[in-house]
């Protein structure tokens, strides 16, 4: 992935290991190659191996649990046996969404009211799709509220909440940045390969002109996305600065996937073509957490009532850690 | 109590230094509200722009950021991306002619002979002077390289003739600092020289331009027979093409921190006549402004840390003046009675001039067109042909 701008070196550091390991690993064995456990053993709270990992991740299209494992990690306590994942709310319902579930494993979500609490049997509630689906990442589970089993109760879960939201939402951009990045790589390559009226697709400013756009949007998306990142390595992120970032990734993710279609042509919408099943897991991790819709419209409805454009982050709290 | 001055300007007491200057701004209220009231004329915002230069400069604040070869204090762009937001913060509709203090500065700290640089620039950071940036022709738009002024080297001094146009603010400059050709046509880009002009000398005339919005900001300068030092050659004869490029990539780039602190203070009090439905249109420029700020301070941080500003400041073109169109696109739809025809007072004036500037802000600095071609050539690599 090449970066337009250089990112800060120790975060690219722990993407371009991640990404290694993501061509020869899947699954849990990339995650125990990469030591992704290590990175918040302890109490550790420095995560930004673990948001390189899943923004590498993103750009190969891997699937491991590491964005389930994320929001939990180091919360609970030992109050349950394993490492639980996170089921992340899905869209507007009350479905949740789980990234790289596999059998057995121990699904936690939150259920505002009750706690935090486990899916009984979460093989029993992933819901079905009735064809094929392009891309199996994210399970999504329909829990039933007879089958939950508290875990954490609900006024010290009240405790975790913010951190567990601000993990899962700056968790899932990563990975949008990462998928953002795949495509728009892919399309410039493309497009400087493919020849039409003797000419390669490059060379016509429409082409050059949405291609550039396409990194305009990738660029700010880096740019607020490490701010947020950096910020996460000496405490807790703000809140408001974890909901924009998600909410752009999911925006110029959308943006950037349109452009990689047009630039890509018919050969894009075709069932095979690597771009289609990156486009519909971008299309899934848009909805968890907070689609880019709802999260959009409520920094809207929060500026308008409360009469304030927030800054999100100072100047002198955005420069790099040290 | 001890007036709040700058104190240490390590990028370490970033923090520390935007507190002191809360505190200042909070002492000297008094002094500073003239110099924050809303006007719409432009004499009058240039005057007043002109005396907090001269107030920021007698208390350091002014000085914060700059070298100290050429009357700073020292310390970097950060300091000075800190005084224009807390400016902002306080009410201030900004520096109108001083923008150029972002734009043209820098490149004369990097370019100038030091001697020049050292006479010419702390009259400019105190406001007393002020500079303009001539580049464009009634023949060179986009193509820059086509330009047409002469400057021919005779004696100790080089001979100015040719015309400029859409030069801002030189209707309140004293000096122009201008892009001229010394080889030939043919040599294109190469045979360009950048140099500085005081327009106080023989020979050359300003002739304003009203613009659509009403303001004087724009003007056509022409020179006939203009004896310009050779001293005031800025970079090398012939490399007049990377002096301007440095000096569009800070007009691309830093100047996007400045903007983009204004636009929240355009935003800010629309929000209260807002109605919910304009909810998901009001969240995505809030985050489209974050994107601003986000990649701004991306800038800033490298051009602090000793890099050279490239094609890359492209980016931050093409993200602010998206904004500042949405931006303004929101205001229309939310009030676009008093948009189009401002009546009770001068912040609707302004509004208005600032609406209709924002529907330009794709053209200056190099057309929206030019900034995507830069992406897609230097950045993405797309060639043409
Ligand atoms: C408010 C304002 C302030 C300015 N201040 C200054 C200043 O201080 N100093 C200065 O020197 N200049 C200044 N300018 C001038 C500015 O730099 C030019 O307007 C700009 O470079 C475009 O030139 P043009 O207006 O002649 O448009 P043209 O170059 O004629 O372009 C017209 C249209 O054609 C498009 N176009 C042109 N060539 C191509 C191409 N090859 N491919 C695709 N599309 C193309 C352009 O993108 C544009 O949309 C200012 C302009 C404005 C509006």
């Amino acid at each position: 992935m090449a970066d337009a701008v250089a990112r800060p070196a120790e975060y690219v550091g722990f993407r371009d290991a991640a990404a290694a390991i993501l061509t020869r690993h899947e699954g849990a064995a990339a995650l125990d190659a990469f030591g992704f456990a290590d990175v918040y053993a302890d109490g550790a709270h420095d995560l930004r191996p673990a948001y390189a990992f899943l923004e590498a991740q993103g750009f190969r299209g891997a699937s491991t649990p590491a964005l389930g494992l994320l929001p939990l990690a180091g919360a609970l306590d030992g109050r349950l046996a394993g490492a639980p994942l996170f089921g992340a709310p899905f869209g507007s319902s009350s479905l949740v969404a789980v990234p790289g579930l596999t059998p057995g494993a121990t699904v936690v979500v939150d259920r505002p009211g009750s706690g935090l609490v486990a899916v009984a049997d979460p093989a029993a509630v992933t819901r079905g799709a009735p064809s094929p689906a392009a891309d199996d990442y994210l399970a999504v589970l329909d829990p039933d509220p007879a089958g939950l089993v508290p875990v954490v109760p609900d006024d010290e879960a009240e405790a975790l909440r913010e951190r567990i939201v601000v993990r899962a939402r700056l968790g899932a951009a990563a990975e949008l940045l990462g998928l953002t990045d795949r495509l728009l790589t892919d399309a410039a390559t493309y497009a400087g390969q493919r020849q039409q009226f003797g000419r390669t697709l490059a060379s016509y400013q429409a082409m050059q002109h949405l291609l550039a756009w396409a990194a305009t949007d990738r660029h700010q998306l880096t740019c607020l996305f490490d701010i947020a990142v950096e910020r996460s390595a000496a405490g807790p992120v703000d809140p408001e600065l974890a909901r924009a970032v998600k909410a752009m990734a999911g925006r110029v993710f959308h943006s950037v996937a349109q452009t990689a279609i047009q630039v890509t042509g018919a050969i894009s919408f075709t069932w095979e073509h690597s771009l289609n099943r990156l486009h519909q897991r971008g299309m899934a991790l848009d909805q968890v957490a907070g689609s880019s819709a709802d999260l959009v419209a409520a920094i809207g409805r929060q500026a308008r009532t409360e009469g304030v454009i927030p800054e999100l982050f100072t100047l002198a709290g955005s420069l790099p850690a040290t | 109590m001890q007036e709040p001055g700058p104190g240490d300007l390590s990028q370490e007491d970033l923090a520390g230094f935007a507190d002191r200057f809360r505190d200042w701004i909070a002492a000297f209220s008094a002094e500073l509200a003239p110099l924050l009231t809303v006007h719409s004329d432009y004499d009058t915002r240039v005057r007043d722009a002109r005396a907090m230069r001269r107030l920021l400069c007698e208390h350091g604040w002014g000085r914060a950021g700059w070298p100290e070869a050429v009357g700073g204090l020292g310390g970097s762009i950060l300091h000075r991306a800190v005084v224009t937001e807390e400016l902002f913060r306080a009410g201030w509709t900004g520096p109108t002619v001083f923008e150029h203090l972002e734009i043209v500065a820098p490149t004369l700290v990097r370019f100038a002979e030091p001697d020049f640089a050292a006479a010419v620039l702390p009259s400019f950071l105190d406001g007393s002077r002020a500079w303009s940036q001539g580049f464009s022709e009634p023949e060179a738009g986009s193509d820059l390289a086509a330009l047409r002024t002469r400057a021919v080297r005779d004696g100790e001094d080089y001979v100015v003739d040719g015309a400029k146009i859409w030069t801002s603010w030189s209707k309140w400059a004293d000096w122009c600092l201008a892009l001229v050709r010394t080889g030939t046509p043919e040599e294109r880009h190469r045979g360009l020289t950048m140099i500085a002009i005081d327009l106080s000398s023989p020979g050359v005339e300003v002739r304003p331009i009203r613009q659509a919005n009403g303001t004087d900001e724009l003007a056509e300068v022409y020179f006939t027979d203009v004896r310009v030092p050779a001293g005031q050659v800025i970079g090398e004869v012939g490399r007049g093409w990377a002096v301007a490029m440095f000096l569009l990539a800070h007009e691309r780039g830093t100047l996007s921190w400045l903007r983009h602190c204004a636009f929240r203070q355009w935003l800010t009090p629309s929000t209260k006549i807002m109605r919910e439905d304009a909810d998901r249109q009001l969240g995505d420029v809030v985050l489209q402004l974050a994107g601003v700020r986000a990649a701004a301070v991306e800038l800033m941080q490298r051009a602090a840390a000793g890099a050279q500003l490239g094609p890359e400041a492209a980016f931050n073109k093409l993200l602010m003046t998206r904004t500042e169109q949405n931006l303004f696109n929101l205001l229309r739809e939310t009030d676009g009675a008093r948009i189009a025809l401002p009546a009770d007072t001068p912040e609707e004036v302004l509004q208005q001039q600032e609406y209709l500037f924002s529907r330009i802000v794709t053209v200056y600095g190099g057309t929206q067109q030019m900034q995507l071609i830069t992406v897609a050539r230097h950045i993405l690599g797309l060639h043409d042909g």
